[in-house]
């Protein structure tokens, strides 16, 4: 009994409620039955701002199964900084925060940006890691991606199956420590 | 400073997770030790409006992309720089030594702290106008073009009449892209016949697309051609005159034709480009541009299967009077894999004028060599391009892969060495000109069923880098059709290894190398001591009656490297206990014992090296003085010379561990004369 309360504490991540950009308090896991679906990103990552548009084109593609939200881990920006980079970038209508404090980053494990996390409603951490392998190194952007990770992850949820792929070492600019005082 | 207890990231970081924040006097601070790197290698691009994403200028700044940069310059991915370093000398080489990517390193590992901002250097000042002077011609595209957002990179010609009446002399380019962060590299040319003009924006945007159109337009002067356009441009160049006396061509009436890169960044911008160009009077030598394979490589006939990932071409060319070369460059497209141009001197003497081991197009630089470089008459040149057309090559455009040819659509190929250089005597031009003009109307011959190497695949049999070769050294060639189908391992037979092996014969200088094993993959041999004391040597593999083209090698007097235990080079090395077991983790050699080190590279011996003999009464010993470091102490060496029963070229050397070497895997080094051995080769200590 004991063990499996722990197994279950051991799936069950309570991710932490974000206020966006917009003043609003964001409830990751909502009784809705859509999946969550995090994007860390930075503003000056360059595989990050190049991945913008096709978390856009995944968020459009997948709505009616998961909500998207962004995770900006850098704590000097404003919000304003943030729409106009959204805007730049291409990036659809969904929720943004700032996350000076890496409260998210801690939730999820993350540790570069671009990165992705898949939560399920229960809690479950689903897929974790790059979106593709549109890079095969921080240098070097592939011709054609070949691997769409995170878009196979979101079929299998939606089908009801299990993640094949369920983490991927994500490729991109590294989160830095939290910076004291922030 | 306290540290947040995270998640353990690879490499550098690594030791923070075990070790913790490392607070010592000497601990490396943003204010003295890390800002004055980034202000000397890094801030000329890492600065706001300039081609990189994110500043590097203030300590907030390398703070964010602390973690990033330890990464980024422990693979020298940043600063970027293709060219092997080592061998010839350029202008504006950018590079990090190892005790500056050390310091990032330990920077990262002890929580990038910022120290005593008093102690920091004030951030360079960077001039926003014309960096030298006013411009004698200024150009400016009338219509910005626009480029995406995201998609492939995009290669896109531009096209800017000069209305000239007379014809210039240009000694320096300066670029100013609108789009700074888009604009990857631009390459320059010159057109007399307004072909490019007609085709400026026939698809309704400024402009005209292509990788290959330029080679058709060019060709329709072939004398200007072989002029050589007007270089190249990169983000973070120090715009520079060339060298005295040399200069560009600017015909009069000609327009300025220029192929820009374009990477895409995730934000749609518009470039504008505006080019300022700076005269001198007529130089005395005019210069003439080698390509190598000719024509952008069309004369090579590339047709690379798909899959492939070693498709190699070659193509040599003999300069016919003295010449002297100033700058350097290399086109490939995305399948390219690496690019060589070496010279051998009619003294034998080889120079490695440009290697690139690993081919990025996003980087065409134009190398310009820092003092000139002379190549008398009868220097013979070899470029040699190889393309990787399997899925294993990032860049692929198919997937899957598909044939490639040589063609003018961006998933076509091309490929060319190319060396602008000036005749030594001004008189000589019209021979020069007219020999290139001769080659690059010669198709170059087909590898066909020769035994094939590529340069990088000739490497250190104990260290597995490529390079430089020295008398007596034990090498392994990596290639094609170079010896039988199964395996075959030589056995010595009267005290001495054959050179003859399977059918296989590697030559040095038409001098057979002693072999130690042959396959027609994989071939290892020992290098002829007859190379000792040459600058350079020229390598063949023979098959049957079937030889390769040959390989121009440098040599040097020695190369020591200590065989490792598992072969690739690092790691545990190849070494033994006093009581002559294997050193290994767990079986480590207690403090101050004795080890015996195996190793290659020694050079020249006493009694002089004999080619493949095994040492069973004599004993030769290094001309050159052998010391060992362990864990950066000298030990003392009780002998260093031949190894009993072992082929000569490879030598023993007993050392005793120093007191003070720690436990565990301790790097060891064994120096011959002032040369040291490779990095990264262990023993274990108890």
């Amino acid at each position: 009994m004991w063990r499996l309360l722990w197994l279950l504490a051991a799936t069950f991540s309570p991710l932490p409620d974000m206020t966006d950009t917009q003043g609003h308090r964001q409830k990751l896991t909502q009784p809705d039955g859509k999946a969550a679906v995090i994007f860390f990103v930075t503003s000056d990552c360059p595989i990050a701002n190049y991945s913008a548009r096709e978390i856009n084109r995944i968020c459009a593609a997948y709505g009616s199964h998961a909500r998207c939200y962004l995770d900006y881990v850098e704590p000097d920006l404003t919000p304003k900084q943030v729409s106009t980079h959204m805007t730049d970038y291409g990036h659809g209508d969904y929720p943004a925060f700032i996350d000076g404090k890496q409260l998210l980053v801690k939730a999820l494990g993350a540790t570069v940006t671009p990165e992705a996390a898949l939560v399920l409603p229960d809690g479950t951490l689903a897929y974790r890691g790059k979106i593709d392998n549109q890079y095969a190194s921080p240098g070097v952007r592939r011709t054609q991606v070949t691997e769409k990770y995170l878009r196979d992850a979101l079929d299998a949820v939606v089908a009801g199956k299990p993640v094949a792929v369920p983490r991927t070492n994500p490729i991109g600019c590294f989160i830095p420590p939290v910076r004291a005082g922030k | 400073m306290t540290v947040a207890p995270r998640l353990c990231l690879p490499v550098a970081l690594l030791a923070a997770c075990l070790l913790g924040p490392i607070a010592n006097a000497q601990t490396p601070t943003w204010s003295e030790n890390i800002a004055p790197i980034l202000y000397a290698n890094c801030t000329t691009c890492h600065r706001p409006g300039q081609v990189a994403p994110f500043s590097l200028l203030t300590y907030t700044d390398a703070f964010q992309h602390g973690r990033t940069m330890a990464a980024q310059t422990q693979s020298r991915t940043m600063p970027p720089w293709k060219p092997e370093t080592g061998w010839t000398s350029f202008r504006d080489q950018r590079g990090l030594s190892s005790d500056q990517i050390s310091l990032i390193q330990q920077w990262v590992a002890a929580g990038m702290p910022q120290g005593d901002t008093a102690k920091a250097p004030a951030p360079p000042t960077y001039v926003d106008g014309w960096q030298l002077g006013t411009p004698d011609l200024i150009l400016q595209m009338p219509k910005g073009y626009s480029v995406p957002a995201d998609g492939p990179d995009i290669y896109r010609n531009f096209v800017f009449p000069t209305g000239t009446t007379t014809d210039h002399w240009v000694r320096a380019i300066e670029l100013k892209p609108s789009a700074r962060a888009l604009v990857h590299h631009v390459l320059l040319f010159t057109d007399t016949t307004g072909t490019a003009r007609g085709m400026d924006s026939q698809d309704g945007s400024p402009g005209f697309p292509g990788f290959n159109s330029i080679p058709n337009i060019l060709l329709k002067d072939p004398l200007n051609a072989l002029s050589g356009g007007l270089g190249g441009w990169v983000p973070g160049t120090t715009p520079a005159f060339l060298p005295s006396g040399i200069a560009y061509s600017l015909p009069a009436g000609s327009d300025v034709m220029i192929q820009t890169h374009f990477h895409p960044n995730g934000k749609a911008d518009v470039e504008q480009t505006t080019i300022g160009i700076y005269y001198t009077s007529k130089p005395p030598r005019s210069i003439t541009q080698l390509q190598a394979p000719a024509i952008f490589g069309r004369q090579a006939n590339i047709d690379i299967p798909a899959g492939q990932s070693d498709y190699t071409v070659r193509s040599s060319f003999t300069f016919p009077v003295d010449v002297d070369a100033f700058s350097v460059s290399a086109h490939v497209h995305y399948l390219g894999r690496g690019t060589r141009l070496t010279a051998t001197l009619p003294t034998g003497e080889v120079k490695i004028l440009l290697w690139i081991k690993d081919w990025n197009f996003n980087w065409q630089d134009t190398y310009i060599y820092k003092d000139l470089i002379a190549l008398p008459k009868g220097t013979r040149i070899d470029g040699e391009l190889v393309y990787d057309n399997s899925s294993g090559n990032p860049y692929n455009p198919n997937s899957p892969p598909k044939r490639v040819q040589w063609g003018e659509q961006s998933t076509d190929e091309m490929g060319s060495l190319i060396l602008n250089v000036v005749p030594h005597v001004a008189s000589d031009l019209t021979t020069l000109q007219l020999a290139v003009a001769v080659y690059s109307g010669t198709t170059a011959p087909a590898v066909g069923t020769k035994p094939l190497l590529i340069s990088a695949g000739v490497v250190d049999g104990a260290s597995a880098l490529s390079g430089a070769v020295s008398p007596g050294k034990v090498v392994v060639l990596y290639g094609q059709r170079m010896g039988p189908a199964n395996l075959a391992v030589s056995q010595p037979s009267g005290g001495k290894y054959p050179s003859s092996l399977g059918g296989t014969q590697v030559f040095f200088d038409n001098v057979p190398a002693p072999l130690l094993y042959s396959s027609t993959g994989q071939v290892s041999a020992i290098v002829p001591y007859a190379v000792d004391g040459k600058p350079g040597t020229q390598m063949k593999v023979q098959v049957g009656s079937l030889v390769s083209d040959p390989i121009a090698l440098p040599v040097t007097p020695v190369g020591p490297s200590i065989f490792s235990a598992n072969t690739s080079g690092t790691g545990q090395g190849a070494i033994l206990n006093s009581d002559l077991s294997v050193n290994t983790s767990a079986n480590p050699a207690p403090k101050n014992s004795i080890i015996v080190i195996y190793a290659t590279g020694e050079g020249q011996t006493s009694p002089d090296g004999v080619d493949g003999q095994q040492a069973l009464t004599t004993f030769p010993k290094p001309l050159q003085p052998v010391t060992v470091n362990i864990g950066g102490l000298p030990a003392q060496v009780l002998y260093a010379g031949a190894a009993p029963s072992l082929v000569a070229g490879v030598i023993q050397i007993n050392a005793q561990l120093p007191p003070g070497v720690p436990s565990g895997d301790v790097p060891v080094q064994v120096v011959v004369g002032t040369t040291s051995s490779q990095q990264g080769i262990t023993v274990a200590v108890k």
